[in-house]
């Protein structure tokens, strides 16, 4: 713990280092090409002719994303939706990032407040967990692979490109113009260009190239009034781990390590190191760096392959788990989860006392609320010390503003993840790829934003943070503490909304712009049983297109696959028995009846309908099924022209 | 002399120290802070007058209890009052634990419910003191809060199993370091370190024994008794008259006489277990009670009239039905219309007078609620004048329809 990194770096600083220079690449010259093919001696036995391959293209784009982990993908499923053309850039063959199945880490949100209870999102986040529920109910981590893959290649507006990194900004003033990518298995080099970036990277290799400053390490106490940080800056990074999962064989396996692995030190291990469920991975197999933990990933790599298998080792050989006798390692991880490296600066730096103080912002977006779980510097290589500290637990969530969502000095830069504007010990909760998640969501929309309005990150955060935050509440995020208003929003203007039976809460709540219970405040109508109908009557008529419902998925109760595949009370390892199967919705025109649209099978927590405009001065919801529940309950209604 | 007990007793206000002979309890309050240790427990007194009581072996479900099936125990009534043996108060004797991890320590606690099945507190046997899971004793702090938590009949322990009970790896302690076995309650819900003491003994207090101590209570009270608390009681003692009453399939006039006083007393609170009782009667005898209210200021009564009609299978007093369209000019509900106009459109009623009534909508001040009868009379046949209001009405506000 020896140094801290501060790093402002110029792009030729970073990319003069590895790869080709700034400047020939700002000057777009064909030399600076990794693709340049000229020298090939093709022959083409198919045609009988001799080519040169072409493996060079340059695509423009309304917003380009870097890094399909869940932030990613939320931040281009987002702005996708909302019309824009988007590229997914992702460096591995799955989506996912740490929760895909190279890594399998669980993808864990609010999953436990101190009240005991979860607070889980919502939005885009939670419809990757439903849409596994339905595809995935054997929970397999490459089956879930392609749930996201299946997720992401359905949206008309968004191009994936996986095997493919970006690795160097192309800077046109202080905005990155165009970003150069490889594709590692077609061989080729992409120019992209958009108006606006977000890197979700998690590493931020992108964002350090445009010159965005970011810094490594733990602040010192002072810097931020921290108390959990230590007393002066330092290098440290959390580290990342290697998970495995070992399966039983009906009878005694014998396991003998392999030449790089290493000895578990059981003797000095703290009594922390915990076995527990030790056949579905050890999270404490764990390296991070007090210095460049980019630079050191190959090495850390290779140790934590050794330090797995010596742990290993000790559980089949050392005598003192003998229920391991049968199991034989089933998947062992070759590619560590990381935790922490860079971290961009954005116009404001996310701290410890904005979380524990539960400080309000007037631009949160999102929200986070998993412990400060700040994990040991030097992870096995301290094996003496606790794997993590739980600094603190909440009781409530904390808001994450959208100031630290952006670069301060790249004016076209967003990110979201684990490499936003925050310090090491706030990165310590937010770090948890559901809190990601809802970042991605905020700064997709807010892209969609910055081309609708024609301005940069910044100014949605001080001129449009309203809209901003009307659109995510609309597209089912929950910003603690700040309900809906949208004038656009016409089911707030109707003179009644009535329901045929109530067995909780009151068909008003459906538009009071809280769209879940919080802490004890109802925000919703329950019925007493089912069919149940909800009717909304204007006083005078109304056109409409779109109706937009909230049902309930429980968000008490958490929804992401778990190696252990837990269902109780806390986690569930179906589709939310809360939520709505089989729905209609109707209007009153000229007093007749008309309905308007059914689901018979519906997916997700936002039910959306959209139909040929009408005019009508009543709408009616028929809810005649749900996945389990004997009644309904809804949390909000929309209606929109 | 009689060996007499030294007991601890927790109420939601203060812990008491009960010196139980055979028949008579005298009670020494003890604030927190200044209960005496367990083992000064030990004492005798003079034993009073013998105390009646009688025994019930009763059989219930514990969700706690790993055989899954019923258990059959002893429940003990105190007789108090000779006049009125139905009010005597209860206890049990109940395990403290039905141990979820196999490593508790179960001592036997006393519960003690009213004579209407409410749970009112418990007391332990000196020198017992209740033992958390960590083998530490209860605090005083801890036996108040065991009394505030079995004390609340909405906790969340009702909707738990006991599989949900303990989460043994809570929020992804194999993955990512979120520590330690934990339980999915609200800290409110139980006491640190003893969460299956307060599951077990909660599910005691307010479980099935509750609804046995009442029928035990109900089967004990009669007629004449029931009919007299529906009278004069308390709210609590009205509604278990009415329960009762229901249970016991009882109907008499002065059974209906007394709900109508308590309907036109516009005792919301009991409008339930009136509903449910007047379900249970004839058609016929339901109608009599609730068309007296076909015209009451009472919205929420009004309500219950409509989701009465609305339940019944065949064509109610049509009488009744021009009532409460005459009476529904002067309603401000859109729901209670709606709800109405709903009504009469199920039977299809073909009806001038209704009809009529019910054009006196299209003046109302609530435009919605005029355009709502609006398009009822336009289904339904109408006379003249009534066609006559219904151009006019539709041409006046086009617009708006």
């Amino acid at each position: 713990m020896k140094r801290r990194n501060f790093f402002k770096v110029g792009a030729a600083a970073v990319a003069g280092t590895t790869l080709v220079s700034q400047s020939a690449a700002a000057a777009g010259s064909p030399n600076a090409l990794i693709s340049d093919r000229k020298e090939d001696q093709w022959l083409h036995l198919g045609t009988g002719k001799s080519e040169t391959p072409v493996r060079h293209r340059e695509e423009s784009y309304d917003v380009a994303v870097i890094g399909g982990g869940a932030a990613g993908i939320c931040a281009a499923v987002s702005a996708a939706r909302l019309g824009r053309k988007v590229v997914l850039i992702q460096d591995r063959p799955v989506l996912g990032g740490n929760a895909s199945s190279e890594m399998r880490v669980h993808l864990n949100g609010v999953n436990r407040l101190k009240t005991g209870l979860a607070e889980r999102e919502t939005g885009i986040i939670e419809e990757m967990l439903l849409h596994n529920r339905f595809e995935n109910p054997q929970e397999s981590f490459p089956v879930w692979d392609h749930v996201l893959y299946d997720f992401v290649i359905r949206e008309p507006n968004i191009t994936l490109m996986l095997n493919t990194q970006g690795i160097e900004a192309i800077m046109q003033g202080d905005r990155i113009a165009k970003i150069r990518c490889w594709q590692l298995t077609t061989e080729t080099e992409y120019l992209i260009s958009a108006p606006y970036f977000i890197d979700c990277s998690g590493d931020g290799l992108i964002a350090a190239t445009a010159g965005a400053e970011y810094r490594t390490g733990r602040e010192g106490k002072k810097e931020f009034d921290e108390t959990f940080a230590p007393d002066e800056p330092d290098g440290w990074q959390m580290g990342a781990s290697l998970l495995m999962s070992a399966k039983d064989m009906g009878k005694p396996v014998p396991y003998r390590a392999p030449s790089w692995a290493i000895k578990f030190d059981a003797e000095n291990a703290h009594k922390r190191r915990k076995f527990d469920a030790y056949h579905e991975g050890i999270w404490w197999v764990e390296v991070g760096s007090d210095d460049d933990i980019i630079a050191d990933q190959e090495i850390n790599r290779h140790k934590l392959m050794g330090y797995l298998h010596g742990v290993w080792d000790y559980i089949k050989n050392s005598g003192k788990f003998p229920e391991s006798a049968n199991l034989a390692l089933d998947w062992v991880g070759s590619l560590p989860s990381r935790r922490e490296s860079r971290r961009f600066i954005g116009d404001y730096i996310h701290s410890e006392k904005d979380l524990t103080e539960n400080r309000h912002f007037k631009d949160a977006v999102a929200f986070g609320g998993w412990g400060i779980d700040e994990h040991n510097p030097g992870g096995m290589e301290n094996i003496h010390m606790a794997p993590t500290i739980f600094h603190a637990h909440f009781d409530e969530v904390y808001q994450v503003p959208f100031r630290s969502l952006y670069s301060r000095n790249v004016p076209n830069l967003l990110f979201a993840g684990r490499n936003v504007s925050q310090t090491h010990i706030a990165l310590a909760s937010s770090r948890i790829m559901a809190t990601c998640a809802l970042m991605g969501q905020a700064v997709g929309t807010a892209a969609h934003l910055c081309l609708e309005q024609n301005v940069t990150p910044r100014e949605i955060a001080h001129k449009h943070i309203d809209a901003l935050q009307e659109q995510l509440l609309r597209d089912d995020v929950y910003i603690p503490k700040r309900p809906a208003k949208d004038p656009l929003d016409l089911a707030k203007q109707s003179a009644e909304i009535i329901a045929s039976s109530t067995k909780s809460g009151k068909p008003a709540l459906l538009t009071d712009g809280i769209a879940r219970d919080v802490n004890e405040d109802i925000h919703h109508w329950q019925s007493a049983e089912l069919p149940a109908e909800v009717q909304l009557e204007w006083a005078d008529p109304v056109t409409l297109s779109t109706f937009e419902i909230k049902c309930d998925t429980n968000v008490k109760r958490n929804i992401m696959m778990r190696k252990d595949s837990l269902n109780d009370e806390l986690f569930n390892n179906s589709v939310p028995e809360e939520m709505v199967k089989f729905l209609s919705i109707s209007a009153r025109v000229s007093g007749k009846w008309q309905e308007l649209g059914t689901i018979s099978e519906n997916r997700t927590r936002l039910i959306r309908f959209d139909f040929p405009p009408v005019k009508t001065t009543a709408l009616r919801v028929r809810v005649t099924e749900t996945y389990g529940k004997p009644t309904v309950k809804l949390f909000e209604v929309r209606a929109y022209a | 002399m009689m060996d007499c007990k030294r007991t601890l007793i927790a109420t939601t206000a203060t812990l008491l120290l009960i010196l139980q002979g055979c028949g008579v309890e005298t009670a020494e309050f003890i604030t927190p802070g200044e209960r005496p240790a367990a083992a000064a427990f030990s004492h005798s007194s003079e034993a009073g007058e013998s105390e009646k009581t009688s025994a019930h072996k009763v059989r219930f479900y514990h969700p706690a209890n790993k055989s899954g099936g019923e258990e059959t125990r002893t429940l003990y009534q105190k007789f108090e009052d000779a006049d009125a043996p139905y009010r005597g108060d209860y206890y049990m004797d109940v395990p403290s634990v039905y141990c979820g991890e196999g490593i508790c320590k179960i001592d036997i606690v006393r519960l003690h419910w009213d004579w209407l099945g409410r749970y009112t507190h418990f007391s332990l046997e000196a020198p017992t003191d209740l033992e958390k899971g960590n083998e530490e004793d209860f605090t005083e702090a801890d036996y108040q809060k065991l009394q505030t938590v079995l004390s609340n009949r909405d906790s969340g322990l009702a909707d738990l199993t006991k599989d949900e009970l303990i989460l043994p790896n809570a929020g992804g302690e194999r993955v990512d370091g979120l520590t330690g076995a934990t339980v999915s309650l609200r800290k409110s819900d139980y006491v640190e370190g003893a969460i299956w003491t307060c599951y077990t003994l909660w599910h005691f207090a307010n479980g099935e024994l509750e609804g046995l101590i009442r029928n035990l209570s109900g089967d004990a009270a009669p007629a004449e008794t029931l009919s007299a608390l529906l009278a004069t009681g308390s709210d609590a003692e009205a509604a278990f008259a009415l329960q009762q009453f229901a249970r016991r399939g009882l109907d008499s006039d002065q059974v209906t006489n007394l709900i109508t006083r308590k309907l036109e007393q516009g005792n919301t609170t009991l409008y339930r277990d009136i509903f449910n009782y007047l379900q249970q009667l004839p058609t016929e005898k339901g109608l009599r009670v609730l068309q007296t209210f076909a015209a009451t200021d009472d919205s929420h009564l009004r309500l219950m009239v409509l989701a009465y009609l609305q339940q019944l299978h065949e064509l109610p007093d049509k009488k009744l039905l021009a009532e409460l369209s005459h009476d529904a000019a002067r309603w401000n509900s859109f729901n209670e219309i709606h709800r109405l106009l709903a009504l009469l459109q199920s039977h299809a009623l073909d009806d001038a007078e209704i009809n009529r009534a019910i054009s006196a909508l299209l003046h109302h001040d609530n435009f919605v609620i005029a355009r709502k009868a609006y398009w009822y009379l336009k289904e339904a046949p109408a006379s003249a004048t009534d066609h006559e209001r219904l151009t006019e009405f539709g041409e006046k506000n086009r617009a708006r329809l």
